[in-house]
Order: structure tokens, then sequence, then C-alpha cells
């Protein structure tokens, strides 16, 4: 398993969690139904709350593709390439 | 002679053509700049109608702000549509209307192709210095716009708007809000939610600067975009406020700038008010409530952090009706709420049945009024006027107005006599009496995927072999809904139904 697949299931994981604990329910297995259309309670309000968790969770600030991210693949892809760009950022 | 409403934009654009009219993006355009745009657009508007119908489906900037005076000016008036409405709402707006030219943007381009509009299209990124103006000014239409609800029949319904009463309300504004070049407002909700109404025409009315929050980040952020811009005026659902406080971005830094915030749309809470003065404990804060059919809003409460606790119950209370409006509850102090005044909708668009089922003569003191039935439950006493139930089935799913009906008239639609939506907590649940399976549940999806909105299909679609029905062998909706809740708990603690 390469390095980046590691921290890409690292990151999942922790976003699975902030996830669980808003929704305080059990997620679905398949990522397709890990998203803003498939679980009613995700709304513009629990998404916030997701992306201000994320904000404190990662130490990163939101911005236009964090705050567009309303699935789970999403949020993994965008949190991972923030933390990529901030960490080519400090060498 | 050009209408109140144009004709006061024009006042402010000679008065101060320097100044700022719409902040976007760091865009900026000026007084000056807007009226340009205005007169261009009127002048194409023009060529295509004596009297044109305007629809607009672009998102918030200023360009679509002036095509909507740009509408009135050539001696139309215009649609604002919800780019995010779906397609077969727009297609159905585009049918009803039948526009003699359309706005888009950019981004909503393709939407003209699948709502299946093949008129003549304006693009908003080609108004700017536009060569061409309205040579002479035309006779004001009566209409100012025609603005899409939801309805219970399965189509939406278009609310007909007068100049005369977006003029008095709009003229209302300036007063109620004491507004000034010094302000800066915030444009949140969309153009197709008639909120949007009191922002474009309150600013631009008024000399202050219109901000329209169209960046994802502004939107979901709403308290950081106060701070970015300095905002002054605030006016969003109370919903949204409920999005900040959770946020807890609701900080002194972020809210200092603000001096009004004002709410409509749904009921505004106590815990919303309470946490407003915490931070801010000077910000005046008004709650106001009004149908799309009585132009945006027509009561008034001005909150302090003194008063505000007087006024409140489950929900703070509405307000008195503004000047030129009458309320009337029928049943005296406990029952529907109807309005009167010089507010009032013209009826819906070419729709006379609903029209003359919704706006109905009433006597009260002798006199006869024409009001409108809002179907809205409310309570009077010595404290205030409140809000207590809605009559019908209407509801507010994610900001947006649903009639429930709606839903259950497209499912009857595909030949089942008895459907019911419900709410259950934040999810939606169709009903329908029948003994079929899930290959049939899935039928009625892929349909209703074609007819409604994201935000309005169901979560579950469930037959049920019989409705409970009450003495008049009537559908019993609470005995249905109790029926769903004792299903859906077992089905919980069993197998799995031919639900989705």
């Amino acid at each position: 398993m390469s390095q980046d697949m590691t921290v890409e299931i690292a990151i999942e994981s922790r976003i699975r969690k902030i996830l669980t604990d808003q929704f305080d329910m059990v997620l679905p297995s398949h990522h397709d139904e890990i998203t803003m259309n498939t679980i009613p309670a995700w709304d513009s309000m629990a998404q916030v709350q997701i992306v201000v968790a994320i904000e404190s969770e990662f130490g990163i600030e939101a911005d236009t593709a964090l705050v567009e991210a309303q699935t789970l693949v999403a949020l993994v892809e965008v949190v991972g390439a923030k933390l990529l760009a901030s960490a080519g950022a400090s060498p | 002679m050009k209408p109140w409403i144009v004709n006061r934009l024009f006042e402010i654009i000679e008065q101060r053509p320097e100044h700022i009219a719409v902040s976007q993006g760091g865009r900026q355009t000026t007084y000056g700049a807007f009226g340009l745009m205005v007169s261009a657009l009127a002048a194409c508007f023009g060529e295509k109608s004596q009297a044109p119908r305007v629809a607009i489906c672009a998102e918030p900037c200023a360009e679509t702000y002036a095509a909507m005076f740009a509408a009135m000016l050539a001696g139309g008036f215009y649609v604002p549509l919800n780019a995010e409405a779906g397609q077969a709402r727009l297609q159905t707006a585009f049918e009803e209307i039948t526009p003699d030219v359309a706005v888009f943007s950019e981004r909503t381009l393709h939407l003209a192709g699948t709502s299946g509009y093949l008129g003549p299209i304006i693009m908003t990124s080609n108004v700017s210095g536009h060569p061409k103006r309205i040579e002479t000014a035309r006779t004001a239409h009566r209409l100012a716009y025609v603005m899409f609800t939801s309805g219970s029949t399965g189509a939406p319904k278009g609310v007909m708007i007068s100049q005369d009463a977006l003029g008095h309300y709009a003229r209302w504004a300036q007063t109620a809000m004491n507004i000034s070049l010094n302000d800066r407002w915030s444009q949140h909700p969309n153009i197709g939610f008639d909120l949007s109404v009191l922002d474009i025409y309150g600013a631009l009315l008024g000399g202050a600067t219109l901000y329209p929050l169209n960046e994802p980040i502004d939107r979901l952020f709403p308290a950081r975009a106060i701070k970015k811009y300095s905002l002054t005026i605030w006016n969003s659902v109370p919903s949204v406020m409920g999005m900040i406080l959770k946020s807890g971005d609701w900080t002194q830094d972020n809210a200092a700038s603000l001096r009004l915030m004002t709410f409509c749309g749904e009921p505004l809470l106590p815990e919303h008010v309470e946490g407003i003065f915490k931070v801010l404990p000077d910000v005046e804060v008004h709650n106001t409530y009004g149908p799309t059919e009585a132009t945006v809003s027509c009561s008034l409460l001005k909150l302090t952090k003194e008063n505000y606790r007087q006024h409140a119950k489950a929900s703070i209370a509405l307000g008195d009706p503004i000047q030129g409006t009458q309320f009337f509850i029928d049943g005296g102090t406990r029952g529907e709420l109807l309005i009167a005044g010089l507010q009032l909708a013209d009826g819906y668009w070419n729709d006379p049945a609903k029209t003359a089922n919704a706006f109905k003569l009433v006597r009260r003191d002798g006199r006869d009024f024409i009001a409108y039935h809002t179907g809205d439950f409310v309570l009077r006493d010595a404290t205030g006027l409140y809000f207590t139930e809605r009559q019908d089935n209407q509801v507010k799913i994610k900001g947006h107005r649903v009639e429930l009906n709606e839903i259950s008239s497209h499912i009857r639609r595909l030949g089942y006599v008895h459907a019911e939506t419900i709410m259950e907590g934040q999810s939606i649940i169709a009903l329908i009496e029948g003994n079929e399976d899930a290959k049939a549940a899935q039928r009625v999806r892929e349909y209703l995927s074609l007819k409604l909105e994201a935000y309005m299909q169901p979560q579950k679609i469930v037959f049920m072999a019989t409705f409970p029905r009450n003495a008049n062998d009537k559908i019993d909706l609470a005995a249905l809904k109790a029926a769903w809740d004792k299903l859906n708990n077992h089905q919980v603690s069993t197998s799995p139904a031919n639900d989705l």
C-alpha cells in the first residue's frame, strides 16, 4: 500500500468520525451513500458544523472547495489536497 | 411617465452617480454605471414587445438587479427564477409565462436548454458597456413581478405583485429601516424567493450598497462575510441566524459593523434573539411576517434586549400590521390570519379559480375588504400576535416553502387514487394506498425525479394496504401518521419492507 493511500485512509477515518458524531448514526458502508443528497439530516446547517469540525480537527481554514464538498469522497479529497499544499509550503 | 420605483432609482443615480450600488467579489458598480445597465437592458427588452415579459434566471449581480428595473422601465414586468429550482419547475414557469425575453448568465445558460426555453436570450456578460439606451419612456405595466411558489395541486403558483404594492412596500422599508447611503446591505436570499425583494428595493431605492453573497463560503459562513464586507444591515430567514449561532462564528469581532438585523419567512425563535443580543446588545432587530401574496412582509416588531422576552412564546411575536395593511383573525383571537390592504397580490397568474379561493371578500366593522386567506393559524393576546400552525400541510424544507400536497398530487397522477405525503423529522415520506411492490415504488421515484426538485424528493415511498379513515370515510391523516410510525418501527426491528 502506498503512503498516499495510507494517509487518505487516515483522513477518511477522521472524517467518518466527524460525520458519525454529526448525524448520530452508523454511516452506510458504501461511499456513494454518504452524501448530502442521501442523508436527510445533511442540510446546509449540518454542512457548517462539519466544516467547522474539520477546521479544528485538521487545523485548516475553510474555503470554497471545502464548503462545496458535500460527500464523504469529496471531503477526503479536499482535506487531503489542503494538507498536502500546507506541507509543501513549509518544508 | 416613469413608474415611481424606476423614477426613485433615477433620482438617486442623478444625485450620487459615483456612489457604489452593488459590490460583489471585488467588482463594484456605481449608481451611474447601474443606471446605464438599466437603460441598455430596457432598450433590449423594449425591442421584443411593448409590454415585455422578462424572465430572469441568473445569480444575483448588478446586471440581474438592473434587469428587474429595466423590465419595468420598458413597460413590462419580470419573473425572477431560482436557478437552483430544478428543471421541471423552471419549465413550468417558462410555459406559464411565455416570456418575450430571458436573462441568463454563463453559469445558468444551460438551463435554457433543459427547461425548453427557445425565445430570445440576453446574457448578463453582454450588458456592461452596451451602447443601446431606451429612447422613449413607456407607460408602466400594472405588474412589477410574478413570483412562483409551491402549489398544492402539483403546479407552482405565479403570484402577481403590482408596482403599486411593491412601491408601497419599498417606501415603507425606507422609513422603517432608516436606510442611508452609508448602509452596506447583505443580499442572501435567492432572487426566486421574495425576501430578496426587500434587499434589492430597500438598498437600491435608499442609495445604499448591496452585497450579493454568492460565494459558497460567504453563504455557509455569513458571520465571516459580515466582517469581510463590514455589513451594516443583515436580512435573512431566521434559520440562517440559527446556522450562524451554531457555527460558533457569532462573535463581536465578526458582527460589530451591524446596526440592523431583519428576519422574515419562518418563525423567529427566542434563542435566536437571545444569541444576537448576547453579542450585539445594541443592534436593532426586526421581526417581520408576510406571505408572498402580500409582498414580502406586512408586519413589524422592533425588538430590543429589554423588550424581547415580553414578546416571546414558542416563537417571537409577528408584530403589528404595517401602515396600509389590515390583519383580521377568523374567529376573534385565535384562528386563520386574513390580510387586507395595499400590498395584496393581484392574484395567481392565469388561475382565476385559485385566486378566487384565496382572495375573498370579508366584512368587518361594516366595511368590505378583499382579504388574502393565509392558511397561517395565529393567536392574539395582550403581548402580541403569534404564529401557531399551518392549516394545510405546507412545510419548510431546507428553507424552501413546500406544499406536501404538491408531491402527493404527482403520485396521484400515476393512477394511485390515495396518496399522502408526511414529514418525519426532516425526512419526506410518501404513503400510497395499495398492495404494490418495490418495483412500483421505484417507478414512482423515477417519475417524481422528473417532476420535483431534489429537496422535494421523498426519502421513502411506502405502499400500505389500506389507509385509516374517519367516520365520514375521509382519510384520517393523524391515524395515518400513527400507522406509519408503527410500520416504520416494526420495519426497523424486523425485515425491510417494500420501501426503498
